[in-house]
């Protein structure tokens, strides 16, 4: 068999593709804008750890804390707290997988215990495994400062619980990918999402007043009400919880603080059990791809020709040249078309929705929970408006990413290119606009309403930011485009040049604005800042309709670069 | 544009990539009515010229007629007359069949009331109206080129512009865009394709061009090219286009390549 004696081990097919994953890292580095990239990494990366550090050190601090007070009845909040950082970063990140899918591997010749641990080794890079592994790492340590006799046994059982929700993840992506490849059950998930998040939000609301002290009465009344509420919610949850990972693996360090080994033999057990559940499920979903199943929307199923009889029967086509341009005095067919293509593309693709969800679910945790509600200064929402936006705008900087093969028919359709940049700014526009009313909403009912000069120019210099992002997003677009995957959950590329332009931007003009409202403060002119962010807007938005004639050219000069970009396959 | 305008002519087209030149000094006319192949080897610069026809790569130098409008002077007008199906398709993966279609006629213009019309006549022409809720990115490939082409002729263009239309097609698939072909010719449209499959040519195109290395080598009507082919090797033999092939790009390539075997095979 011209030189195929031995089927290759496990070690050697493991070392190719890890070569093959960190050649593919690399040469990413080597296209055109690859040295852009490096150094948004190089920003980004220091900045990112810096956020992730608080939990790190939170959950390090916590359990030292936990465990140094003999409190363990909190150790189980800790662990869960952990489990729902993870949760959420994986939700609100992009993932940072191989560049490749690795279901194309099954073509080679691979064991499929090789191929289950290529699923389950790939990927432990990812922030929400390393930030939340890192907490929990951080936990162990905390607790072996506290008890140092403690630190071996809490070390194996939170490694367990690690590695059970790293399970737990793997297990569940395999599932979104499996079940957002049917369109009806992708619309029934998204929609269980929706519903789960509003539960969320109002029983959140519901117990929880952040760190507002209750000053009269009447609220100290209400404040022992929902906090009665929130305890008998917790005491009603406990045993679900205590019986889940997180709450199994706070009861066997608790009985092994308490020197009862025997007694943590049987949680540890149950952490044991749920591991080895995830990963089975993980496993027999895998093995059906490992044979041949596809849980991909890309992949077509098998071709079903039409009756034969069915052809000679076809209706003749009597098609005759046209030259109907339509001349709707309103909205452009084309403009029209556009935003209606936009709009189906993002309802019907839950890798778009989500984050477009996330940020206001996030505005909304972290302005009610924190208690920042209570703490009503003017910067409220602003800050609130400009995470939001921070949030969004890395979308901004890759408007054609979706569009994949289908930009091709722009170049070959009769139309002007900027009319659809246009269409595609008004839906982004459009859909920043309601997640502005629903974050203002948020922030305006818990906490007091800003003065009319601050709202006024909190708008103004919203408007200012967004029409800089879009022009600039917009020659970004076109002059980087790069292809997102909308088949792949959490598998999109945005590049982080692209996050890195945006939030200097968002720096920037957040400079811009705190300059501004500091003078005014200063001189104690409070209106000032509405008509200097007027004009900026105004500005803002000649600088954004020169720029959009400016684009068609561009547009059609690198035509062939950005066809070729997106037409990757 | 009179009657006896040509569709297509290019002059001294030339398209360099950097030192590379994919495209060199084609000159090309192309009757209305004609349904033109346009063969040659990989890498020959089929791809690079259909794109370049259409609109979707400039030249480097040279020019482009188009019904006798000059496609760098009247892109938009040039467009509104041609029908193109890409190497790529140029579909949207998450619209359905009809979505897409309607999208592309108003994007060239059509209103609504007869872009729904034909919209159905073609979903219905190419067996593609029984599953209207499936989204394109779940259509097989075969389903996929149907609609790339239902999608170029919604605007019923007077040139169709069709790369490697039967690739990865069956054969009750390549039926049907066949008969739709020759329908579309015989209401005096013009196709220009290029395709490996050379007697699918052979049995559709009255005109041939073979381009290799970038360069025209020959273009006539296909017993033009067949009778100076012939000529050339003294035969009189009716030739079919795969034997003209050879003959004028093939024994160049197997003249140069030496004589090898891969031992090991098998």
């Amino acid at each position: 068999m011209a030189g195929l004696e031995n089927l290759p081990t496990a070690r050697q097919q493991l070392t190719a593709i890890a070569w093959l994953r960190s050649r593919l890292f690399l040469n990413n580095f080597r296209r055109k804008g690859g040295k852009g990239e490096v150094i948004a990494r190089i920003f980004l990366y220091p900045l990112f750890a810096l956020l992730a550090i608080f939990p790190i050190v939170g959950a390090g601090v916590g359990a030292f804390f936990i465990v140094s007070r003999n409190r363990f009845d909190f150790l189980p909040y800790l662990l869960w707290a952990i489990a729902f950082l993870w949760t959420t970063l994986t939700i609100s990140t992009q993932a940072q997988a191989p560049s490749f899918d690795l279901g194309m591997l099954i073509r080679f010749p691979l064991r499929f215990s090789t191929y289950l641990a290529t699923r389950l080794l790939f990927g432990l890079l990812d922030v929400p495994t390393v930030v939340s592994s890192l907490s929990l790492f951080a936990a162990t340590i905390g607790i072996g400062i506290a008890r140092p006799e403690l630190f071996p046994a809490a070390a194996l059982v939170l490694l367990l619980l690690d590695l059970t929700i790293l399970f737990f993840f793997r297990m569940i992506f395999l599932w979104f990918e499996r079940l957002f490849a049917q369109r009806k059950t992708r619309e029934l998930i998204m929609g269980l999402f929706f519903v789960g998040m509003l539960a969320f939000q109002y029983v959140n609301v519901t117990v929880n007043s952040g760190n507002h002290k209750a000053s009269t009465p009447a609220e100290q009344a209400h404040h022992t009400r929902r906090i009665g509420i929130a305890m008998r919610a917790a005491h009603a949850a406990a045993p679900v919880l205590n019986a889940l990972p997180p709450g199994l693996a706070a009861t066997a360090i608790r009985d092994l603080a308490a020197r009862k080994p025997t007694q943590a033999i049987l949680p540890t057990l149950g952490i044991c059990a749920f591991a080895a559940a995830f990963l089975g499920i993980f496993a027999r979903r895998l093995r059906g791809e490992f044979h041949g199943e596809s849980f991909s929307e890309t992949a077509a199923p098998a071709a079903t020709p039409p009756p034969i009889a069915a052809v000679p029967s076809s209706p003749s086509l009597t098609l005759t040249p046209t030259q109907t341009l339509s001349s709707t005095p309103r909205l452009s067919p084309v403009l029209a078309a556009c935003m209606i293509k936009e709009i189906r593309y993002i309802t019907r693709s839950g890798p778009l929705l989500i984050p477009l969800i996330a940020p206001v679910f996030m505005a909304f945790i972290i302005v009610t929970r924190s208690g920042l509600a209570n703490h009503s200064g003017p910067w409220l929402l602003p800050a609130t408006l400009a995470y939001v936006l921070l949030a969004l705008t890395a979308n901004m900087y890759n408007i054609l990413g979706i569009d994949g093969v289908g930009v091709q028919l722009y170049f070959l359709a009769p139309i002007r290119f900027s009319d659809v940049i246009l269409a595609k700014n008004l839906v982004g526009l459009a859909l920043i606009a309601v997640e502005v009313l629903i974050t203002s909403a948020i922030v305006l009912s818990t906490s007091a309403t800003p003065d009319l000069p601050s709202l006024l120019s909190t708008y103004l210099w919203l408007a200012f930011t967004l029409l800089i992002s879009l022009t600039l997003g917009n020659i970004r677009s076109i002059y980087s485009p790069r292809l997102i995957d909308l088949s792949k959950f959490r598998r999109s590329r945005q590049g982080q040049l692209n996050v890195l332009i945006g939030l200097l931007i968002l720096i920037l003009c957040a400079a811009l604005g705190a300059a501004v409202l500091y003078l005014a403060s200063h001189i104690h002119q409070p209106w000032l800042p509405v008509p200097v962010f007027a004009l900026l807007t105004a500005l803002a938005g000649i600088f954004y309709r020169l720029n959009l004639d400016h684009l068609e050219q561009i547009a059609l000069d690198r035509r062939e670069i950005i066809s070729s970009e997106l037409c990757k396959t | 544009m009179t009657p006896t305008t040509p569709a297509v002519v290019t002059t001294g087209l030339t398209r360099r990539f950097g030192d590379f030149t994919a495209v060199q000094e084609v000159n090309l006319s192309v009757a209305p009515g004609q349904f033109f192949g346009f063969l040659g080897p990989n890498g020959a610069g089929k791809s690079t010229t259909i794109k370049m026809l259409t609109g979707l790569l400039a030249p480097t130098s040279g020019s482009i007629h188009i019904l006798g409008l000059d496609t760098t002077a009247s892109p938009l007008e040039v467009k509104r007359q041609i029908g193109v199906v890409p190497e790529g398709l140029a579909l949207f993966g998450r619209l359905t069949g009809s979505e897409y279609l309607k999208f592309v006629g108003q994007m060239y213009g059509l209103d609504k009331v007869l872009t729904a019309q034909r919209t159905a006549e073609l979903l219905d022409f190419m067996s593609l109206a029984s599953e209207p809720k499936k989204l394109i990115t779940d259509y097989s490939h075969g389903m996929q080129k149907k609609l790339a082409l239902a999608a170029a002729v919604i605007h019923g263009p007077k040139i169709l512009f069709l790369d490697e239309p039967f690739e990865g097609v069956d054969a009750i698939a390549a039926g049907t865009l066949k008969a739709m072909l020759q329908g579309m010719i015989a209401r005096g449209a013009t196709i220009f394709l290029t395709s490996h499959v050379l007697e699918i040519v052979e049995r559709l195109c009255t005109h041939i061009a073979i381009i290799d290395k970038g360069r025209l080598i020959t273009h006539g009507s296909l017993e033009d090219l067949r009778a100076g082919v012939a000529t050339a090797s003294n035969g009189s033999r009716h030739l079919t286009l795969e034997e003209i092939f050879i003959q004028v790009v093939g024994s160049q390539h197997t003249a140069d390549a030496p004589a090898r075997e891969l031992t090991w095979l098998g």
